[in-house]
């Protein structure tokens, strides 16, 4: 029979971890399991209407769920400092800074730096490997707009590295040093 | 370069803690979707434009806004079943004269309030795929992402590729259509509980019917191993869990329409803040997300005032036209209001021109009904089981 509670299941198990995940990048863990929790139930609602791929459209409402969140508890955060509060110290200890020129805090602070709609651009395109056009569609703005946001943020990151002339090359810092009681125990 | 380096700013933990909630919650958002009725309204999966073209379209710089069409007067083909015919009569009827004499009746009806809102519909739509073949066939591709998902662990490119090319099967098999005509109806009768937390009713599957567009669509239909194609079994399920009242506007619930507001103006900049927090408002236009909302409205118990103000919001949007007086699926007489969005599917609702209610809502694709769903009784009920008074 139709088993639209298989179906269903089906989605919820491949792409719950992507949604709550780009949730956990915008509020805390509390609002952003309840929010995944409701995108999923819009879903179950339409679930015939469930453009292929679902995956941006979830992220679509995942991310509307959030923008209209107004309680403190809830209000949308900023990436970068979402980014950085999810970010152990085991990681930062792993970050070799031989292998990436400046270390991880430098790296987000440059990320800091940038509008939060580039660095989410970058998100989309590099953690979740979507393409221009679903990237677009999430964001709720044109393709062009899109590409253009990725392209800055792509830009400023690489000029924060140094990769680029004109970029200015951030304090490198010994990670190992800072972290050493912590690891390598 | 500043990719790779991104790629390794995610979190490790970001796996972890989702992979944790992930078991964590699973089994109770999975009961709290299956407690929730899926709605009545137009599956529109299979003819709306896909979303990645209205995307693209959007990057072109084509208006967001629905391109509006001014319908003739389809003809229904020759194949549509009788029971789901809509007779067009020939007196045509201006759509803004029509809603402002609706906005007046609609404000003169007497404000009442209960405990359950009570609606009953008849919904007949095309059947698509047989059920037991879609699932068997959606199993397949889902196993076979899985097995590549496994083998190609270590080519990241491969995998995308792979991956690429099972989502586009997943899409075909979406979208295919049934080498036959088929259609069902079926009524569902609905208790929803005003106070938070009361137990609702939901009673579905009943009079479930299955018709052919044509003898010879029967005899494919026979040919194919007669498949299932509607499930007739009734089911009742009470259950009290919280519930969206309209897809397109999360934030609207049984309980706080009553207080949306009751001037034309007022309605008008609510209703363009709710668009805009939409999560479809990049894929539909707002005449077409107007029409969806209104329906959403209209069945459910929002002030007269609101109804009147919502009838004046839509005789003052571009792109409503009337096709004059119908006749419904259950035989009842209105006027057809209709909407095309610009990937040429057409939104209708009939109108009950002495009492200004809904009658029916519609979809249809070039001249051919896909969904139609007639509201045959809405009121006030005291208790679970009892009809309007």
């Amino acid at each position: 029979m139709d088993d639209p509670q298989e179906r269903f299941t089906e989605l919820y198990d491949r792409h719950y971890r992507s949604v709550l995940g780009y949730a956990l990048l915008r509020a805390e863990r509390d609002a952003a399991e309840d929010v995944s929790s409701e995108t999923f139930l819009v879903a179950w609602r339409r679930l015939d209407d469930l453009p292929e791929p679902p995956l941006p459209w979830l992220l679509g409402v995942a991310r509307n769920l959030l923008a209209k969140q107004r309680d403190s508890r809830h209000r949308r955060q900023a990436l970068v400092d979402r980014i950085t509060a999810l970010t152990t110290s085991r990681e930062h200890v792993s970050w070799d800074v031989a292998d990436h020129v400046i270390d991880r805090e430098s790296a987000l602070a440059a990320l800091s730096a940038l509008p939060e709609q580039d660095v989410e651009a970058m998100v989309f395109a590099t953690w979740y490997g979507l393409p221009p056009e679903q990237a677009a569609a999430v964001m709720g703005c044109s393709v062009r707009t899109y590409n253009v946001r990725l392209h800055r943020a792509r830009k400023r990151l690489a000029s924060a590295l140094r990769l680029e002339p004109g970029g200015t090359r951030p304090q490198a810092r010994t990670v190992r040093g800072r972290f050493q009681e912590t690891s390598e125990t | 370069m500043t990719d790779r380096l991104f790629a390794q700013l995610k979190p490790t933990e970001l796996d972890e803690m989702t992979e944790e909630a992930h078991r964590r919650r699973r089994s109770a958002d999975l009961a709290r979707a299956f407690q929730t009725p899926r709605s009545a309204r137009p599956s529109r999966n299979r003819f709306r434009t896909p979303f990645l073209l209205v995307a693209g379209a959007a990057a072109a710089g084509v208006a967001a806004a629905a391109v509006i069409v001014v319908s003739g007067e389809p003809t229904p083909p020759a194949t549509t079943p009788p029971t789901a015919r809509t007779a067009i009569a020939a007196k045509p009827v201006d759509a803004r004269s029509f809603l402002l004499a609706a906005a007046a009746t609609a404000v003169r009806e007497p404000a009442r309030s209960g405990r359950y809102w009570y609606v009953r519909e008849r919904t007949f739509q095309r059947v698509h795929v047989a059920p037991g073949e879609y699932m068997a066939a959606m199993q397949t591709l889902i196993a076979e992402e899985k097995r590549k998902e496994k083998e190609l662990k270590d080519k990241p490119d491969e995998l995308a590729a792979q991956r690429k090319d099972i989502s586009r099967k997943m899409g075909e098999l979406k979208n295919s259509e049934l080498p036959y005509q088929a259609f069902t109806a079926d009524t569902q009768e609905s208790w929803r509980a005003m106070k938070p937390g009361e137990a609702s009713r939901f009673a579905g599957h009943q009079d479930v019917s299955v018709t052919f567009g044509s003898p010879q669509d029967e005899a494919d239909w026979k040919a194919a191993g007669s498949p299932i194609l509607a499930e007739k079994r009734p089911a009742t399920r009470d259950d009290s869990s919280e519930r969206i009242l309209s897809i397109d506007n999360p934030s609207l619930t049984i309980q706080n329409i009553s207080r949306l507001p009751t001037s034309q103006d007022a309605l008008k900049r609510r209703l363009d803040t709710l668009f805009k927090q939409s999560p479809n408002s990049a894929q539909a236009g707002m005449t077409v997300y107007l029409w969806q909302t209104g329906v959403d409205l209209m069945t459910a118990p929002i002030k007269p005032g609101t109804r009147s103000a919502l009838f004046k919001v839509l005789a003052d949007q571009n792109g409503i036209t009337s096709q004059g007086q119908v006749t419904d699926a259950v035989g009842r007489t209105g006027v057809a209001l209709s909407t095309t969005g610009d990937d040429g599917i057409e939104f209708r609702m009939i109108i009950n021109e002495e009492t200004a209610e809904l009658l029916q809502y519609e979809v249809v694709q070039k001249g051919q009904p896909l969904l139609r769903v007639a509201l045959e009784q809405m009121g006030w009920a005291d208790r679970l089981g009892d009809l309007p008074a």
